[in-house]
């Protein structure tokens, strides 16, 4: 691979930039959410599995919802938890929250079991590790007003990120609050996150509940819902705050789950990709893939030429017995790289800066991450690319990864 | 509407401007990269005027003609300009024509200096070392990288050393003459006081052959 490739990839990314810059500058008028006409009965579930700890905040930041308590229905569903949740749970029955029990089965299971119960015109979920903003229902019912809307989004933010995971994690969604945003201009939202997307209880009425033998049920209901022709909005200051997954090994997991889950759905839903779905069908699903293929090729090329490149830089001190120190000379303006590629690089940088910020002005987040951006910038595309490596190897080999409690 | 429906409008305007940025990029980027070729040649004149200044010192002090012999300077300056050679080779690739050109000037810059400092080594009857190195970096020689830090080592921890690299790749009939009264036929060739070493030369076995 040559400079020519590295320069393909660089110019289909300005492309994406700006063809996403444009789309929020075609559609300023429509940041602003739309006024809610009426306000719906709303059913709230909450899956949880052994989530004592978070439990408290969450149904908290539920009963704390801006919104007329007599249209709020709140179900905690507890997956068969072994630790505090049920006592903990039941001690909100006397506000009006009600508790389902089952045995354990899985976070689909569970929201299935709300969804039979749930006696709200609209019904969403909220992960036990989640906790939303009082104004982000209100935010989110103006869109309803329009009868093809089947689902709103919110924006997914991460908590109070201390690790370098987490920062890293925190950047991460505000790319994702931005892209989503773009993508609900485009009528081509393809992932509804799970915690507190709202969705309009009737298509669940008509088209069936959550597949609980999907990795991402999320992704499924999303494509389904494009797959029918409705629609889903996103609401971009309507926060919700999740905890970033502070471990690397937990990440793996939960990125595992999530990118085999994005391929299967999208294979699933491979009629999706036709001109009969406009920006959806013809742009931003063959765009996805195109960016994460780039990525990936990009990246594993890099890491080989580190690798050839160290193992040259090993040879060459072993010649001269390691005295590294003989070999330094005064740093000087002239050894930096300043060509096309480097210009270009800058480029990009500040164009991806500048969604981040969009994305962190339009939902009003006001966590400080300038030191975020910097973790970001040096791993990001490493680990990215590295997550969808081991899924893309667990989907060709037919390996199963483990989720409520199957092999799927 | 349906905000479905492609926007043609907005896919062109997209198109146009990544267009823009991009060709910007590249121009500016090529502009600032040319600055510093251009900054290599002003170095390779001095260093030309530097030279022809040391000949004809050498010619005017017939009586004393090895007060022209202290050139440590300049060597050193021949030495940065090859390093800066190197750096813009690994940017702008092997084939690029400006790189090639200055480092066509180069090596004869470098030739000229060698017959000079032999010249005096001989007539002078000082223990300069002198070393001639062709290389290759076509891909064709593994060790190359390995003989390059190694001279590169010796020129920092002993800066009295002469020393001369030459690309065999490049067409020059003073180079090809150089490379003939050797017959430099691999790479990494080593001329060492014109002891020829026609294989990869150790940092110990190189420095046993220095005064």
């Amino acid at each position: 691979m040559n400079n020519l490739f590295i320069y393909i990839v660089t110019y289909i990314s300005l492309f994406l930039t700006c063809f996403f810059l444009l789309t929020y500058f075609e559609n300023r008028h429509r940041l602003k959410n739309p006024p809610a006409k009426k306000l719906y009965t709303v059913t709230i579930a909450v899956p949880v599995y052994n989530g004592a700890k978070y439990l408290r905040r969450t149904v908290d930041s539920l009963l704390a919802l801006d919104y007329p308590r007599e249209k709020l229905d709140i179900i905690i569903v507890d997956d068969g938890s072994t630790d505090d949740t049920l006592r903990i749970a039941k001690s909100y029955e006397k506000k009006g929250v009600r508790v389902l029990t089952q045995k354990n089965a899985g976070k689909g299971d569970a929201l299935n079991n709300a969804l039979k119960h749930a006696k709200g015109e609209l019904f969403g979920c909220l992960d036990v590790d989640s906790f939303v903003e009082p104004n982000a229902l209100k935010e989110m019912m103006g869109y309803f007003d329009n009868p093809k809307v089947m689902a709103v989004t919110p924006s997914l933010k991460v908590y109070h990120p201390k690790t370098i995971l987490q920062r890293v994690q925190a950047i991460e969604f505000l790319m994702g609050v931005y892209l989503r945003k773009a993508f609900a201009f485009l009528g081509s939202i393809h992932v509804t996150p799970g915690p507190f997307t709202i969705y309009r209880k009737k298509f669940f009425d008509k088209y069936g509940g959550y597949d609980n033998h999907n990795l991402t049920e999320d992704i499924e209901i999303a494509l389904r819902i494009q797959s029918h022709h409705y629609l889903i909005e996103n609401a971009i200051n309507a926060s919700v705050y999740t905890m970033g997954v502070s471990n690397f090994k937990a990440l793996l997991r939960q990125r595992l789950r999530w990118y085999k889950g994005f391929i299967d759905n999208v294979l699933n839903y491979s009629h999706l990709f036709s001109k009969k779905y406009g920006n959806l069908g013809l742009f931003i699903l063959p765009s996805s893939f195109l960016s994460v293929l780039l990525a990936v090729i990009v990246v594993t090329w890099g890491t080989i030429r580190f690798i050839g490149h160290s193992f040259q830089a090993f040879q060459d001190l072993r010649a001269i017995n390691f005295d590294l120190l003989s070999l330094l000379q005064k740093p000087q303006l002239f050894y930096i790289s300043i060509d096309p590629l480097f210009i270009l690089s800058i480029i990009a940088i500040a164009l991806a800066i500048t969604t981040v910020l969009i994305a962190k002005k339009l939902s009003q987040e006001k966590q400080k991450l300038k030191i975020s951006y910097i973790y970001f910038m040096f791993t990001y595309l490493l680990l990215f690319s590295f997550w969808w490596i081991i899924a893309m190897y667990y989907r060709i080999t037919g390996k199963k990864i483990r989720w409520g409690g199957r092999d799927l | 509407m349906n905000p479905r429906e492609p926007h043609t409008h907005q896919y062109i305007a997209a198109f146009a401007i990544a267009t823009l940025l991009f060709f910007s990029g590249l121009w500016f980027g090529s502009y600032l990269s040319d600055q510093k070729l251009e900054s290599i040649g002003d170095l390779e004149n001095d260093i030309r005027l530097s030279t022809l200044g040391s000949e004809l010192q050498y010619q005017i002090l017939e009586q004393e003609p090895c007060a022209a012999s202290n050139s440590t300077a300049l060597i050193k300056e021949l030495f940065e300009i090859g390093s800066r050679l190197d750096f813009m080779e690994s940017q702008r690739g092997p084939k690029d024509p400006q790189v090639i050109e200055l480092k066509e000037f180069y090596h004869l810059l470098e030739i000229r200096h060698w017959l000079l400092m032999r010249q005096v080594k001989e007539q002078c009857s000082t223990n300069t070392d002198l070393i001639l190195y062709f290389y290759s970096n076509e891909g064709d020689c593994d060790k190359c990288s390995e003989q390059g830090t190694i001279l590169t080592y010796l020129h920092r921890t002993r800066p009295d050393i002469s020393i001369y690299s030459f690309d065999i790749n490049i067409d020059n009939p003073a180079l090809t003459a150089l490379k003939e009264l050797f017959k430099v036929r691999s790479t990494p060739t080593l001329i060492v006081n014109d002891k020829k070493f026609e294989s990869f030369t150790s940092l110990e076995e190189l420095q046993s052959q220095l005064s």
